[in-house]
């Protein structure tokens, strides 16, 4: 039971960013448009043999779904698969255990917070949550409010945790979005409010402009994570 | 408004979300690019119809996706609504005429 991690550049970086496909594919859509927008290069890839069976391919290439990105000393992570909530965890702890030998100093999660009335909100609600002290102190640098008093469950709490177990500043993300859909509208929302903290130029309206398109291409992988995890979710 | 799917053309099964309350359904519909006048909506009793177009980037994009539900509207009461894609659909169920159990 393992993850293996192969890096294929020797660049370093001190911070990461992890977008899995949760609710509304925020962390997914942010991460892959992040990672064109800023031009980065593939850095490693991530593969496990409890992973799903799936490749991704380009020009004929099957490679893994699950690669990590680099430029400018962040490192980005994209996971165009849809995992079982036991994969997520696994893959966290092995990504921390990586990014912890690097002596990584900040590690970001970008998620969705499902919510019914999302369409009545052209800018959605942007929220963080921090795992210690020093993640506080960087988190506030962002426009947004913390979570409020409640409970967070599945791999959030799983991040957040093993996360400090490892001594890493850890902040999630969280965004409003549609519960069902994808939502490329609260991902631009997401990489607006993280910009402080990755120091990197993104301009977050081709995002929107393209929005359909991404709501259309990204159904099927919506559909693959509704059948394959319960999103993690905050009760307040 | 008359609808046609060119053979040539991809039909694209639209993501749904139904919700079943005590006395309602809730069920939206994610159609990106869609209009309000390239969109075909039919309810009967049991079932939820919806066909429509719309021109995404250079692509003619076809929706079609057909609910059966699991419980039976009204469809005298249905209520639609098209706001940035997402088409929301509202209904009562049909009473049954439940009667009320005294628990001993």
């Amino acid at each position: 039971m393992s993850v293996e991690i192969v890096e294929l550049s020797e660049e370093e970086g001190d911070v990461l960013l992890l977008g899995f496909p949760g609710n509304g594919l925020v962390g997914a859509i942010s991460s892959d448009y992040m990672v064109r927008q800023a031009n980065m290069k593939r850095a490693a890839k991530v593969d496990s043999r409890n992973f799903p069976p799936v490749v991704k391919l380009l020009d004929g290439m099957a490679i893994e779904p699950i690669n990590i990105y680099y430029t400018k000393g962040i490192y980005v992570m994209i996971d165009e698969v849809a995992l079982p909530p036991q994969s997520i965890a696994e893959l966290i702890t092995f990504t921390l255990d990586w990014f912890s030998k690097k002596k990584g100093k900040l590690v970001i999660m970008v998620e969705g917070l499902a919510v019914e009335n999302r369409l009545e909100k052209e800018k959605p609600s942007v929220y963080k949550v921090y795992n210690n002290d020093k993640a506080k102190e960087l988190a506030s640098s962002i426009e947004a409010d913390p979570l409020p008093s409640g409970y967070i469950s599945g791999h959030i709490a799983h991040f957040l945790k093993e996360a400090n177990y490892r001594g890493i500043p850890a902040i999630t993300v969280l965004v409003e979005c549609f519960p069902s859909y994808p939502d490329p509208g609260a991902a631009a929302a997401a990489i607006d409010a993280i910009k402080p903290l990755i120091k990197i130029e993104i301009d977050t309206q081709p995002l929107i402009n393209e929005s359909n398109a991404i709501r259309l291409k990204m159904r099927e992988l919506m559909r693959q994570v509704q059948a394959a995890q319960k999103p993690a979710g905050y009760i307040g | 408004m008359k609808y046609y799917f060119p053979e040539h053309e991809e039909v694209v099964e639209p993501l749904a979300d139904l919700k079943v309350m005590m006395d309602t359904i809730k069920l939206s519909m994610d159609i990106p690019g869609v209009e309000k006048k390239n969109l075909e909506l039919k309810v009967s009793e049991k079932t939820v119809i919806v066909r429509a177009f719309a021109i995404i980037g250079k692509r003619n994009v076809h929706y079609y996706r057909r609910i059966d539900l699991p419980v039976e509207i009204d469809p005298d009461t249905v209520k639609a609504k098209l706001t940035a894609g997402v088409l929301e659909i509202t209904a009562k169920i049909k009473p049954k005429g439940f009667r009320e159990v005294a628990v001993e």
